[in-house]
């Protein structure tokens, strides 16, 4: 059906006329032939608009708008020889009213929804500010119940974006002020539940494995991918502990003990785990082959294109970000967009910036704060309590994530909080051995007395 | 001779395979599909003194539901196999072979007794009007299309089969499935000659061109042209087959080689770091759909020199491949398929835009892709040659599309995005741009749908897990519908009311189970599933692609270790 349209010259208001055939043509439902009204450029009090008008043949209008035209505002039609409407086509009106005619639109629309989007959420964002319960917080049940659950889905899942984990966290209720998504996927990444690609964007489930916890034969603890009939056969296999993690943090270590190892992987293979790993101690086995901190500084993934002077710097100095012109120093950095209206409310980027390379480096926060630390002469003091198997760790220093991961997998359980320092458990000997040169600890043996 | 069985197995292979869940599901047999599929069965021993595959089939359905030589018996025929499929499928192929027969002939006299002549003829029975055993459509025919629709929602394909109007009340649910005739395929071969049209199209490419050519066209094809909701895309997809098959092997239907196309199509998927933002182009990823209408396993497709394996990402598709260069988006570019040998290429179409849609199992997840026409109400990326902003300007000028922000310029600067972009109003009419193609794409072709969104999904399944349902909105024109909330497995209603559009409402879901929800309104309605699986069934699934942080030579995931060379951890 084509589009023509009808020109009126009118007399008055231009709001009164507008007033006028709006109120008819929505009385009339009359938006499928009259979608658009086009105002001429600043009327005055004698001004031109025309109609577009929806029939055939053109000149002709339908039937259903006769009650419209008989307005006493569109009375003095252009008309064509023979006193019929003149068509006119979109290229005449455009001459005819001005190119930024205003324009009314009668039409029916789909409006834009305005859903919320998702928080911008930098996977390898501040992870300062972290809040863990107390242990006796009265939801960490209900917390671990809701982990527990995310373990599952993210089971079934298999793998997505990062944005359906944020989506799968706010809408199981895990998020609150100190508990981000990336923090939550940080955690998971620790127990060795989950893995993430190097730019964050993604994330897949972890193989199913049975991890011995360091120092022990027998206990295993269960990583990675799991579903109700693993579960099952799992407490099938063996004497199971849920141990929930400090303040409800994460889902609850599920411990097998009581059985060899070998039989407890056998009973999960039969259930359908075929690929399960022999059992082994995951913690000592990936401190041997983590390299020193230099060299996992070069397996970072480097951002292209910085150019600092675009952005607002603010150089971490050891405690917080201070704005700083930037010197090309070494160090961990925030950036900002400059400046605007609203104002941006969190940086750009989060990078270390390494000089010697010339690149900025993106990855585990904590990690690139432990190089930034490292960079300015520091030296990260650990503590030891060998007889009880635990290390103490100064918050401020907390561990690149896959280092971190060794001493988590040592026990199945997240770090607890003593005061500033973190607390792991079951760290053995061999750990330290094999951990401390990498990072260049310096550890002490002491007495550590906590509940973690 | 194949059995009653096989027949049911090789018609459900190619009535579902491929399909991407969420989609309607139409039969569309008839002799042509019947030979196709015969091919590939043990065929009878006549069949070398010229008995035909159709004359196999339907000695098949003939020795499973005729008794005593005059009567009918669908005992053997209901309910579903261990394999939880339904056993009736290959008697509603009959059904809707002899509708299909009917409507090649007889298109003005579409009758129940015209039908029952047919079927009658296909069950080898004398007489006129409904067989006994068939006296009542009620308690026969209409059971078993509603146990088959029903199969198809459990498994997340939407249902086509419906009843008629009054008198062809029951002979309106196997009308409903044909989609081309005879005549209509003969016509669209003789086009496809007559215009030397031999380029590699896309459906909506294909459907623009026939359209074009609509004064040649019989007034039941024009009309099937201007189908509008969920049949059309059926249409297309027939029409786009139908071409390849010709193109293939361009004698008659029946005596083609091959009952599906070797050729496949390619859509993109676009990947893109939001985080980096501006200090990184997306990249459009070379994104094979899986063959329609037969499985296929171990297909390796040739990109640059190197064979890659093409592994099932969902229903329809493969897991997207390496990015395709802004060259080969410009001329569109076939790819040889190095094994199986039934298929030969995979096809990216030339195109001059695409429209790629938000996940329709995740939409929260961030991808786009060219998974299909975009939902009424729904913004999508718009990737089109620069040169067609003129006209895309003009659009948005007479207020019928809308984007957010400035184009931006991607692949050399040949191509730009529009993002967020979205068809804004119904009045579409007298509205002309150069590019047809462009502008039948942007238009809405439907003036109401559903989506959901929110809650717990299960992406494989396309699924939501129970208590963690989604929101459903109503996205339409009118200000109102009605909207029914019904449980596939009884039919009975467990939610209605009058509900605004555009507003999304927070459904009361029973519990685990399946549900159509349906919005109605001027007599045009529109439905779509959701699926509520309970906590304990949620069973874990192997990643499509494993992240794994590689040290040294070891790779890692999660507590497993594993070296390098042994692949995945």
């Amino acid at each position: 059906m084509p589009r023509w349209y009808g020109a009126f010259r009118c007399v008055g208001k231009p709001q009164v006329v507008l007033s006028q055939i709006a109120a008819k043509v929505r009385y009339d439902d009359l938006g499928r032939f009259v979608p658009r009204v086009y105002f001429e450029k600043r009327p005055r009090r004698e001004f031109y608009l025309c109609l577009a008008i929806v029939s055939e043949p053109e000149g002709v209008p339908p039937r259903e708008v006769e009650g419209l035209l008989a307005l006493s505002c569109l009375s003095s039609p252009v008309r064509a020889d023979g006193g019929r409407l003149r068509p006119f086509s979109r290229a005449e009106i455009d001459r005819f009213v001005g190119a930024g005619a205003d324009v009314q639109d009668y039409a029916r629309r789909i409006q834009r929804r305005r859903t919320a989007p998702l928080p911008v959420e930098d996977p390898f964002g501040p992870a300062y500010g972290e809040v863990v319960d107390p242990d006796d917080a009265a939801d960490v049940v209900g917390r671990t119940a809701l982990f527990d659950r995310l373990l599952l889905w993210l089971s079934a899942a298999g793998a997505g974006s990062f944005a359906t984990f944020q989506q799968a966290c706010r809408t199981l209720g895990l998020v609150k002020p100190g508990v981000e998504p990336r923090q939550i996927l940080r955690r998971l990444r620790l127990l060795g539940h989950v893995e993430t690609s190097p730019d964050g964007g993604r994330w897949s489930i972890a193989p199913t494995a049975l991890t011995r916890l360091a120092g022990t034969e027998e206990t295993l603890a269960l990583c990675g991918a799991r579903d109700e009939p693993l579960r099952s056969a799992l407490r099938a296999a063996a004497a199971i502990e849920d141990v929930t993690q400090p303040g409800g943090g994460g889902p609850a270590a599920l411990l097998a003990r009581g059985r060899p190892a070998a039989q407890v992987a056998r009973a999960l293979r039969a259930a359908g785990a075929d690929d399960l790993p022999e059992p082994e101690c995951a913690a000592e086995r990936l401190a041997a082959l983590l390299p020193p901190i230099d060299a996992w500084a070069d397996s970072l993934q480097q951002v292209p294109g910085i150019v600092p002077t675009l952005y607002d710097c603010r150089r971490f100095d050891g405690v917080d970000f201070r704005d700083v012109p930037f010197a090309g120093r070494a160090g961990l950095y925030e950036l900002w967009q400059p400046e605007r209206d609203a104002g941006p409310t969190a940086p750009r980027y989060t990078l270390y910036h390494d000089p010697a390379h010339d690149r900025w480096l993106r990855g585990d926060w904590y990690g690139l704060r432990y190089l930034a630390r490292m960079a300015a002469g520091g030296v990260c003091e650990v503590e030891w309590d060998q007889g009880e198997g635990r290390l103490s760790v100064p918050d401020g220093w907390r561990w690149p994530e896959l280092y971190e991961r060794a001493l988590v997998l040592a026990s199945g359980r997240l770090p607890g909080r003593h005061g500033e320092r973190l607390v792991y458990d079951a760290i053995s000997a061999r750990l330290i051995d094999l951990l401390a040169p990498s990072l260049r600890l310096h550890v002490s043996e002491v007495s550590i007395r906590c509940t973690t | 001779m194949a059995t009653y069985d096989q027949w049911n197995e090789a018609l459900l292979s190619y009535v579902v395979e491929g399909i991407p869940r969420g989609m309607p599901i139409y039969l569309g047999i008839d002799e042509d599909v019947i030979a196709g599929l015969g091919r590939a069965l043990p065929r009878a021993e006549t069949s070398s003194t010229g008995g035909t595959a159709l004359d196999d089939f339907c000695a098949a359905i003939r020795r499973t539901v005729i008794r005593d030589g005059e009567r009918v018996s669908l005992s053997a025929i209901t309910g579903r196999t261990t394999a939880d499929e339904p056993r009736c499928l290959a008697f509603l192929a009959t059904m809707v072979l002899a509708a299909s027969q009917m409507a090649d002939e007889e298109d003005k006299d579409i009758s129940e007794l015209n039908y029952f002549r047919r079927l009658r003829g296909i069950l080898a029975l004398k007489g006129e009007g409904r067989p006994r055993g068939m006296q009542f459509g009620k308690a026969v025919d209409e059971p078993l299309w509603q146990g088959w629709n029903r199969w198809l929602q459990e498994r997340g394909y939407l249902p086509s089969a419906l009843p008629g109007e009054g008198p062809r009340r029951y002979i309106g649910y196997p009308l409903s499935q044909t989609l081309l005739r005879h005549a209509d395929k003969d016509r669209l071969v003789r086009l496809f000659r007559d215009k030397h049209w031999r380029a590699d199209w896309d459906a909506d490419t294909l459907v623009g061109q026939v359209r074009r050519e609509g004064g040649t066209l019989s007034a039941h094809l024009r009309a099937l042209l201007a189908e509008e909701g969920q049949r059309r895309g059926a249409v297309a997809e027939a029409i786009l087959e139908l071409y390849d098959l010709w193109r293939q092997d361009p004698r008659p239907g029946r005596e083609r080689a091959a009952v599906a196309s070797s050729h496949l199509r390619a859509g993109i998927f676009r990947e893109y770091d939001a985080l980096l933002g501006a200090l990184v182009e997306p990249a459009y990823h070379l994104y094979p759909q899986a063959p329609r209408r037969r499985a296929a396993d171990n297909l390796e497709l040739i990109q640059g020199d190197v064979r890659r394996p093409l592994r099932a990402e969902r229903p329809g598709w493969f897991v997207p491949l390496d990015p395709v260069s802004a060259s080969e988006l410009e001329r569109g570019e076939r790819y040889r398929i190095a094994q199986p040998a039934e298929f030969e290429l995979v096809i990216l179409p030339q195109r001059r835009f695409w429209l790629l849609i938000q996940d329709p199992e995740n939409p929260e997840s961030g991808a786009y892709a060219s998974w299909g026409t975009p939902p009424l109400g729904q913004p999508f990326i718009l990737l089109c040659k620069s040169a067609l902003l003129p006209q895309l300007e003009q659009l948005r000028a007479e207020g019928l599309i809308g984007w957010q922000g400035e184009p931006v310029p991607v692949l050399d600067g040949g191509w730009v995005e529009l993002r967020d972009c979205m068809s804004e109003s119904e009045a579409w009419s007298g509205v002309f741009i150069e590019d047809q193609e462009l502008f039948e794409a942007l238009r809405p072709v439907v003036s109401l749908s559903i989506s959901a969104a929110g809650g717990l999904r299960v992406p494989d399944r396309a699924a939501w897990v129970n208590e963690y349902g989604p929101e459903i909105t109503v996205v339409g024109f009118d200000a109102e519908v009605e909207l029914t909330v019904s449980r596939v497995a009884d039919d009975r209603a467990v939610y209605e009311a009058v509900q605004r559009t555009q507003v999304p409402l927070v459904v009361p879901w029973p519990g685990a189970g399946d549900y159509r929800v349906e919005a109605t309104v001027g007599g045009r309605s529109v439905s779509r599933l959701v699926k509520l699986v309970p906590w304990d069934e949620l069973w874990a699934t192997e990643p499509p692609r494993r992240e794994v942080v590689a040290i040294g030579g070891a790779q890692v995931a999660g507590a497993t270790i594993s070296r390098a060379d042994e692949g995945d951890a």
